[in-house]
C-alpha cells in the first residue's frame, strides 16, 4: 500500500523538525475536526490533537510502511482519545442543554434560524451512540471512503453501513421538524 | 443491484450518488433511473447533516503549540538524564561524607565486642598477628 505520508514519516523518524511541522499542517485540520465532531468542544478537540501528534512522533520511529495508512492509524487514535474523554464526562445529563428551539417569530433573520438549526443538529448528533457518531463523522463530514472508515473503526464495511443507517435514522427521528422546514425551503427555492 | 442493496446504500450514505461506494455507484445510479425510488427521507437527512455547524480550520497557535510540545517531548529524556546525573553527584558526595563515620562506628563496635569477650583492646589482638 502506497502511503502518501510515507516520506514525511521517515523524515520525522530521522528527527527532521521541518517534516514534523509539514505533517502537522497537513493533518491538523482533519484531526481537530474529527475530535470536535465527537466531543463538541473546540478546546478539548485541540487537546486531543496535541495528544495525537505526540503519539504520532513516537509511532513514526516504529512505523513500517505497507500496512495500513498512517493517517488511518491517526484517526483511530483520535477516536480512541475521544472515547476516553466521553467516558470521563458520562455524567453530562442533558444533551439538549443550550439548544434553543427555533423562534418562529416573524422577522427572525435567516441567519439566526440557520444558527438555531445548526445548534439543534449539533445537539442531536451529540446524543447519538459514539460509534454511530464516529461513523457519520468519518463518512459524511470527513468524506472518507467506506473501506478507510471501516478500517478506522475496526469493523467490516457491512457493520459500518449498519452504524451509518442507524445514526441517520435516529437523527431524522429527533429532528423531523427541522428536516421538514429544510425540505420546505428547498421546495420553495429558498435554499440551493 | 437489487432493491435491498439499493435501499441499504441510500440508508447508509444518503441520496447523493457522489457518496455512494465507488464500486457500486454506476449500478446504483442505473437502478435509480430505472425504478421509481423514493429518496425523500434520505434527502431530508442529508439536509440535516448539511445544516450542522461548520468547523473552522485551527489557527497557527495550535500548530505552534504542537511544535512546542514536540520539542519538549524530545528534550524530556535529556532533562531526566541530567537530573539523574545531578542527583548522582549529590548523593555520591553525601555518601562520601557519611562513609568514614560509618566505618569508625563499625570499628568501635568490633572493638567493644573483642574487649568484652577477651577483656583486652582489639589493638592488642591485632599486634599479636604481626
Amino acid at each position: 500500500m502506497n502511503d502518501p505520508d510515507g516520506d514525511l514519516i521517515a523524515a520525522i523518524a530521522a528527527g527532521d523538525a521541518r517534516a514534523a511541522d509539514a505533517f502537522v499542517r497537513r493533518h491538523v485540520h482533519r484531526v481537530t475536526a474529527l475530535a470536535q465532531r465527537m466531543l463538541h468542544d473546540p478546546h478539548e478537540a485541540e487537546d486531543v490533537a496535541q495528544e495525537v501528534f505526540l503519539k504520532a512522533w513516537r509511532e513514526a520511529r516504529r512505523w513500517r510502511p505497507g500496512q495500513a495508512k498512517f493517517q488511518t492509524w491517526m484517526h483511530r487514535v483520535t477516536l480512541n482519545l475521544c472515547y476516553d474523554r466521553l467516558r470521563k464526562r458520562r455524567e453530562v445529563s442533558d444533551p439538549d442543554a443550550g439548544a434553543e428551539t427555533a423562534d418562529p417569530a416573524p422577522g427572525a433573520s435567516e441567519m439566526w434560524l440557520a444558527q438555531q438549526r445548526a445548534r439543534r443538529v449539533q445537539a442531536a448528533l451529540a446524543t447519538l451512540p459514539e460509534r454511530q457518531r464516529a461513523a457519520i463523522a468519518l463518512c459524511h463530514f470527513e468524506e472518507m471512503s467506506q473501506a478507510e472508515a471501516a478500517s478506522v473503526l475496526e469493523v467490516s464495511v457491512d457493520a459500518l453501513e449498519s452504524l451509518l443507517a442507524r445514526g441517520r435514522r435516529a437523527l431524522h427521528a429527533k429532528l423531523a421538524d427541522v428536516a421538514r422546514d429544510l425540505m420546505g425551503e428547498v421546495g420553495d427555492g429558498r435554499t440551493a | 443491484m437489487d432493491q435491498t442493496r439499493f435501499e441499504a446504500i441510500v440508508a447508509a450514505y444518503g441520496a447523493d450518488p457522489k457518496r455512494w461506494p465507488e464500486a457500486e455507484r454506476d449500478a446504483a445510479i442505473a437502478y435509480a433511473a430505472a425504478h421509481a425510488v423514493d429518496l425523500s427521507e434520505a434527502r431530508a437527512i442529508d439536509a440535516l447533516l448539511g445544516a450542522a455547524p461548520p468547523i473552522a480550520p485551527p489557527g497557527d497557535l495550535l500548530v505552534a503549540r504542537i511544535a512546542r510540545s514536540r520539542r519538549q517531548n524530545l528534550l524530556a529524556p535529556l532533562a531526566a538524564l541530567a537530573a539523574c546525573a545531578v542527583m548522582g553527584v549529590i548523593f555520591g558526595y553525601g555518601a562520601g561524607l557519611s562513609a568514614p563515620a560509618q566505618v569508625n562506628a563499625e570499628n568501635s563496635d568490633i572493638e567493644q565486642v573483642l574487649s568484652a569477650a577477651f577483656d583486652a583492646p582489639a589493638s592488642a589482638w591485632s599486634s599479636e598477628d604481626s
